[in-house]
């Protein structure tokens, strides 16, 4: 059983990952927070920012008639990838994490591979 | 021995209630600065007790905002007998306060990151209730352990920029609302073809009865004050809901000094804590309960009646410089009584 801030730790062990946050989904508040040193990168715009997307995400696929949760949100710009999961589906009050990634240096499916095993072992 | 803001004027006291946050604001700064474990006790409307582990806030104690205990319940995530059994079982044990949340993750009955997440975003939560409400005097006061702490707890500054990240989302709304004050109520008529909700705009709605502020829904629903203040300034922005009538809360004046911190309790499920905000006092007559709304409730017991002791009236600008002012003279006061 993982604290949040030591899964903080290992996702930011991932080849290129510059910063990382978990995100409460109803306030989009950081919870906890790693890295963004020298990155430039307002986690807590950030964590709302996460938490905006993912509720546009639900939005559209509840419109569209899709019934399942969304599981995660990439949103990919010339020199990064933000990667924002659904870490635990609560509802209104779900568990997000956010991952900030360099490209030039991030190996996005061993990302996610890793990530997911994370998650597991914060739910375990 | 306390601070104590002098009364505000009724009619400008308002518009000052942003410099009477930063009187909190100031004293959480001071007790990161001295690393202080304790807790600070604010005098005010809902106030409450925030409590402070080596400068770090680890919970917030407020009749403003649902706790942690109230969110696992009201939300179905525990059952009654499920927080009954766990309450025994640490029942008697003097670090029983700290042992609880292992206790609720060692019966499987929440994950320790679940836990962990409505502990500190309680600690937001708490303060948000607190901060945007009235504050009157901030004191420091020793108490016990609490109960499911964040662990570890959060900075003063980190705190103070969540808290104005929220106080400024709010006042960016289109239809500003007011979580402490405006009752809510789904519109009679809707104009429109289909309708798209998500199952917490939902139960918002199903539970929106006109008598409900959105801090009174936090409380029915198991949420946060802000998430759910959020979520209805939504509905308001879709034309889903309406403000049917806004609260009146009376302005305080600052309370007797010399006043104890509120007895700890242990929490424990149906205790007075659940009732429903909106409906304090189910035996008496419709009448009553109409009148009892627009009182304050839920105040922490024993801090005495508002308005008891009369500071001076009066009323200067700058008044949260002056309050800042006094800040380190009634610091020296706690320190000396430590």
């Amino acid at each position: 059983m993982l604290t949040l801030d030591e899964s903080l730790s290992r996702v930011m062990r991932i080849g290129g990952a510059t910063a990382a946050a978990f995100v409460d989904y109803g306030t989009g508040a950081a919870l906890r927070t790693a890295g963004d040193a020298g990155g430039g990168l307002d986690l807590a715009m950030a964590a709302d920012g996460a938490s905006s997307v993912v509720r546009a995400a639900r939005s559209s696929l509840a419109q569209l008639g899709f019934a399942n949760g969304v599981e995660d949100v990439l949103v990919t710009t010339p020199s990064r990838y933000h990667l924002v999961r659904t870490v635990r589906d609560g509802g209104g009050d779900a568990l997000l994490l956010f991952v900030g990634l360099e490209r030039a240096r991030a190996n996005l499916a061993l990302s996610l591979h890793e990530i997911a095993r994370i998650e597991r072992d914060l739910a375990s | 021995m306390e601070l104590q803001a002098p009364r505000p004027g009724a009619e400008a006291a308002r518009a000052r209630l942003s410099g009477a946050a930063e009187l909190l604001g100031l004293t959480l700064q001071r007790c990161a600065d001295e690393q202080v474990t304790g807790a600070v006790q604010v005098g005010g409307e809902p106030g409450g007790l925030v409590h402070l582990a080596d400068g770090l806030t680890v919970a917030v104690e407020t009749p403003g905002a649902p706790g942690v205990e109230v969110q696992l319940l009201r939300s179905g995530r525990l059952t009654e007998s499920d927080w009954s059994g766990a309450i025994g079982a640490i029942a008697g044990d003097p670090a029983g306060a700290i042992r609880l949340g292992p206790e609720l993750i060692s019966r499987g009955l929440v994950s320790a990151a679940e836990l962990e997440q409505l502990a500190v975003a309680a600690v937001f939560d708490g303060t948000f209730a607190v901060a945007t409400g009235q504050v009157i005097d901030c004191r420091l006061v020793s108490t016990d352990p609490f109960w499911l702490p964040a662990v570890p707890g959060i900075t003063a500054d980190r705190l103070w920029q969540e808290l104005d990240r929220r106080r400024h989302v709010l006042a960016g709304r289109r239809e500003p609302v007011a979580h402490d004050r405006d009752r809510i109520v789904p519109v009679s008529w809707l104009d429109r073809d289909a309708v798209t909700l998500s199952p917490e705009q939902w139960n918002l709605l199903s539970h929106a009865d006109g008598r409900r502020t959105p801090r009174d829904l936090a409380f029915v629903l198991g949420r946060g004050v802000y998430a759910v203040t959020l979520e209805i300034a939504r509905l308001l922005d879709a034309g889903l809901v309406q403000v049917a009538s806004r609260r009146e809360v009376p302005l305080l004046q600052p309370l007797p000094s010399g006043g104890q911190p509120p007895a700890r309790r242990v929490p424990a499920a149906g205790d007075a804590g659940y009732a429903d905000p909106a409906y304090p006092a189910e035996a008496d007559g419709a009448e009553r309960r109409d009148e009892s709304a627009d009182l304050p409730r839920r105040r922490p017991g024993t801090s005495g009646a508002p308005g008891a002791s009369g500071a001076p009236g009066a009323s200067t600008p700058g008044i949260a410089g002056r309050w800042a002012a006094r800040l380190p003279h009634a610091w020296a006061s706690w320190s000396s009584n430590e």
